[in-house]
C-alpha cells in the first residue's frame, strides 16, 4: 500500500499518469453520510444492561437470550426510540460467576447509570444480583433460572420472567398423570438446578398420586453412567425424568440407550439447547421437551425468522423469547409518563423507582412466552411472572437431535 | 451381581480417565517436585484439538491423532519453557512455580475460548459407541479402549522407569536433582521429559474421554482436581500409586452411586481421602515419598 510520500512523488513524476486527487472530500462525504445514516436522537440514550454468562458453563442460554434482548432493542430504536431517546444496551459476560456476575450488576448501577438489568439464566449468578438490585434500587428481570425460592419471598426490585423449577416439574407430572403412566424413574445431576428440579418433580408426582420407584444422582463429569441407570432399570419405570445440563444430559440418553432401556423419557429444558441434542444424537430422538414457546403462534414465528436471519437459525426455544419477552417488559414501562418524566430531569434513581412500578402496572404483559392468550402475572406480591396455566407446550425430538417439533402425546404411552 | 459389574465396570472407566490425569501430575512432580495445576489443559486442549483437526479441518483419522498429539506437545514446551524454566532461573519455590502452572493454565483456558468459544461442542468417537456385550456386562467400545490404554499406558510407564538406564536417570533425577547432576544426569532433560510425556498422555485422554464428556473450554479444571485427588490419595511420588488412587477414587463414586446418591459421593471420598492421610500421611502408596522424608 502506497503512503503519502509515494503519491506525492508519484504525481511529481513527469511521466506521471495522472494526478492524485487529496482523499479527504470523499472521507468528508462518508463521514457526512454516516452521520446522515443514523438517525438524529433528540435526547440522551437510555442504558440498559444484560448481564448473563456468555462463555462459562451455560453460555449458551446467555447468548441466546441476548440475540433476543438486542432484536428487541434494534426494534425499539427503528421504531424511534422511547420518546426520542435511543435506547443502549451495556452487556457483560458474568461466565457464571456469581461474584463477577455481582460486580458487574454493581458496575450497571452504579458507574454505567443503566435503568435496569436483565440478565441471569444459571441460578447461582442469577440469585447474587438480586441483593445488588435491592441496594441500587434498580430494576433486575431475571431470566431462566428456575430455582424456587429466589422469588418466594419478593425483592422489591427483583422481577423473575422464566419459569421456575415447580413449574416445569407440574406441566411434567401433569403429563405423566395424563398419559397414564404409573411408574416413574427420576435421574438427576448434583448440581443445584438438577436436584432443586428432581426435589420439585418428587413432590408434584406425590401430589397427583404417582410412584417413584427410584431416583438417582450423578456427577456431571463422570464418563459412565451405567451404575445409576442399572438402578432405574432394575427399578422397571414405565417414564423415565431427566434434570440434566447440556453434557451430561446427552451421556445420560446414551447410557439409557446403551442399556436398551426404550421407556419413554422426558427431559427438563436443558434439552432445549442443541448441546445437549448435537452430543446425545439419536440417542436423544423421541425424548419430551417442556417449553415455554408456542411454535404455532405468528408472532413467535416471526421472531425467529428475525433471529435467523440476524444470528443464524435457532430451534424455537425459550432462552432468545426470555431476552426479547424481558427486554420489551422494560421497553413498555420505559415509555411511561413518569419514568420519561424523572428521566426528563435527570433523576435516575427516580426513573429507576418509577420503572419498577410501571413493571408491576403493565404486570399483564403479554409476551411471547406461553401459549396464546396468556399473560405474565407481575403485581407488587408477586415477581415471578409466569403464570401456572396455558404456559407450557411440550416439543419432542427427532431427526438425531437436529429437531423440535411437535409431541406426538398419542404414541407417549406406557409400553405394555 | 450383574449389578455389581455394572458398577465395577463403570467405576473402572472412570478410573482409568481419573488414574491417567493422576498418574500425569506424578510424573511431573517425580521430575521437579512440581504440581502442574494445567494439567487437566493438556486433557482439555487434546479434545478441542481433536475438534478442530477431525471436525474443522476434517483430516484423516491418523493424521488427526498425530496433530492433536503434536498441539499438546507444543503445549507441554510452552509450559515448561514460558513458565517453569524462567521462574526456576529465577530461584522460585516449587510452590511460587505451582501457581505460576495454574496461571498458565487460567491463560490456556482464556486462549482456547478464542479459538472455540464458549459452548460444549461434538467431539466425534475415534472407536464406535454402540452397544456391546461383554460378558453379562453391557459397554461400549470407547469405554473399553479407556480402560485398555490406561492399562497400556501403566506397563509403558513401568517399562520406562523400571526396564531402561533413562528410566533410572529419571528416578534419581526425582530423588535428588542435584545429586543426578553431579552424577552426570542431564536434569533438565529430564524434566523436560517429564512435561512432555505427561502431555502426551493427557492428549491420549482426551481423544478418548471427548466423545463422552464432550468439548468445552473450561473442562481442564474439574479433571485436574480429580487427577490431584487421585494422587494425593494413592501417593504423589509413585505414577503407579496415582494411577491407583484414581480408580480407588472412581470405584468408591460408583459404589456409593449404585448403592447410595452421587449426591454424596463427593463428600464420601473426600472423607475417605481425610481418614487415609490420617494414617498414612503419604497416601496409600506413598512408602517411596515417605522415604524421602
Amino acid at each position: 500500500m502506497n503512503n503519502p510520500i509515494d503519491l506525492r512523488s508519484r504525481a511529481a513524476h513527469p511521466h506521471g499518469e495522472t494526478r492524485r486527487r487529496p482523499a479527504w472530500p470523499f472521507a468528508a462525504l462518508v463521514l457526512a453520510g454516516a452521520v446522515l445514516a443514523q438517525p438524529a436522537w433528540a435526547k440522551d440514550a437510555i442504558k440498559v444492561c444484560f448481564v448473563d454468562d456468555r462463555s462459562g458453563a451455560a453460555a449458551d442460554t446467555g447468548i441466546q437470550s441476548y440475540n433476543g434482548f438486542q432484536l428487541a432493542l434494534a426494534e425499539v430504536n427503528a421504531a424511534g426510540g422511547i420518546a426520542g431517546h435511543p435506547v443502549e444496551a451495556v452487556a457483560y459476560d458474568g461466565k457464571t460467576d456469581p461474584q463477577l456476575t455481582a460486580t458487574f450488576a454493581s458496575r450497571c448501577a452504579e458507574d454505567d447509570g443503566a435503568l435496569a438489568i436483565v440478565g441471569g439464566n444459571p441460578a447461582a449468578p442469577a440469585a447474587a444480583m438480586i441483593p445488588i438490585a435491592t441496594e441500587y434500587e434498580i430494576p433486575y428481570l431475571m431470566l431462566s433460572a428456575g430455582t424456587d425460592n429466589l422469588t418466594d419471598a419478593p425483592a422489591p426490585f427483583h422481577f423473575r420472567v422464566g419459569p421456575r423449577n415447580s413449574q416445569d416439574a407440574n406441566a411434567i407430572a401433569g403429563l405423566v398423570s395424563t398419559q397414564g403412566f404409573k411408574r416413574v424413574a427420576i435421574i438427576n445431576n448434583s448440581l443445584p438446578f438438577g436436584t432443586d428440579s428432581a426435589h420439585a418433580a418428587l413432590a408434584a408426582l406425590k401430589a397427583k398420586n404417582i410412584e417413584v420407584v427410584a431416583q438417582q444422582t450423578y456427577d456431571i463429569n463422570a464418563t459412565d453412567l451405567a451404575p445409576q441407570v442399572s438402578t432405574l432399570r432394575n427399578a422397571k419405570p414405565d417414564v423415565v425424568l431427566v434434570f440434566p445440563y447440556a453434557a451430561d444430559g446427552a451421556r445420560v440418553l446414551r447410557t439409557l440407550q446403551q442399556l436398551g432401556m426404550q421407556t419413554p423419557r422426558i427431559v427438563a429444558r436443558s434439552a432445549l439447547l442443541s448441546t445437549l441434542r448435537d452430543l446425545a444424537g439419536a440417542a436423544s430422538d423421541g425424548v419430551l421437551i417442556p417449553n415455554t414457546v408456542d411454535i404455532h403462534r405468528d408472532d413467535v414465528k416471526r421472531l425467529f425468522e428475525a433471529y435467523k436471519a440476524r444470528f443464524g437459525a435457532e430451534q424455537p426455544t425459550m432462552y432468545p423469547v426470555l431476552g426479547y419477552d424481558a427486554a420489551k417488559l422494560v421497553f413498555k414501562a420505559l415509555a411511561e409518563p413518569k419514568v420519561l418524566a424523572a428521566l426528563d430531569d435527570g433523576e435516575l434513581a427516580a426513573a429507576r423507582v418509577a420503572l419498577r412500578d410501571a413493571i408491576v402496572a403493565n404486570g399483564h404483559y403479554a409476551g411471547l412466552q406461553g401459549r396464546t392468550g396468556a399473560t405474565y402475572q407481575f403485581s407488587e406480591s408477586q415477581r415471578h411472572g409466569p403464570p401456572d396455566d396455558n404456559w407450557f407446550v411440550f416439543v419432542q425430538v427427532t431427526g438425531n437431535g437436529k429437531q423440535l417439533v411437535d409431541a406426538d402425546l398419542a404414541a407417549f404411552t406406557p409400553t405394555p | 451381581m450383574e449389578q455389581i459389574g455394572v458398577i465395577l465396570l463403570a467405576g473402572l472407566t472412570n478410573g482409568s480417565v481419573y488414574g491417567l490425569v493422576g498418574l500425569s501430575i506424578s510424573l511431573i512432580y517425580g521430575t521437579n517436585r512440581v504440581i502442574n495445576f494445567a494439567q487437566g489443559e493438556f486433557v482439555m486442549l487434546g479434545v478441542m484439538s481433536a475438534i478442530l483437526f477431525m471436525v474443522t479441518c476434517a483430516l484423516p483419522l491418523l493424521p488427526a491423532i498425530a496433530a492433536v498429539l503434536g498441539v499438546v506437545l507444543v503445549a507441554a514446551l510452552a509450559l515448561e519453557f514460558g513458565v517453569y524454566q524462567p521462574l526456576l532461573r529465577r530461584g522460585a519455590p516449587p510452590l511460587t512455580i505451582m501457581i505460576g502452572t495454574l496461571a498458565a493454565a487460567i491463560i490456556a483456558t482464556g486462549a482456547a475460548l478464542l479459538v472455540w468459544g464458549p459452548l460444549q461442542l461434538y467431539v466425534p468417537n475415534v472407536l464406535p459407541l454402540e452397544a456391546m456385550r461383554v460378558g453379562p456386562l453391557i459397554t461400549n467400545p470407547q469405554q473399553i479402549a479407556i480402560i485398555v490404554v490406561f492399562a497400556a499406558l501403566l506397563a509403558l510407564t513401568w517399562f520406562l522407569l523400571y526396564r531402561t538406564r533413562f528410566g533410572l536417570c529419571i528416578r534419581a533425577t526425582g530423588v535428588n536433582a542435584r545429586v543426578a547432576l553431579l552424577m552426570g544426569i542431564r536434569s533438565r532433560r529430564i524434566v523436560r521429559f517429564g512435561f512432555l510425556f505427561s502431555a502426551l498422555i493427557s492428549g491420549i485422554v482426551g481423544l478418548l474421554v471427548g466423545p463422552l464428556l464432550g468439548g468445552q473450554v473450561g473442562m481442564g479444571v474439574t479433571l485436574t482436581v480429580k487427577g490431584f485427588m487421585a494422587a494425593i490419595l494413592g501417593g504423589l511420588g509413585s505414577p503407579f500409586a496415582a494411577a491407583a488412587g484414581g480408580v480407588l477414587i472412581a470405584l468408591v463414586e460408583a459404589l456409593v452411586a449404585g448403592y447410595g446418591s452421587s449426591l454424596y459421593a463427593e463428600p464420601i471420598i473426600f472423607a475417605l481421602i481425610l481418614m487415609i492421610l490420617f494414617f498414612r500421611p503419604y497416601g496409600l502408596l506413598g512408602d517411596f515419598e515417605a522415604g524421602r522424608h
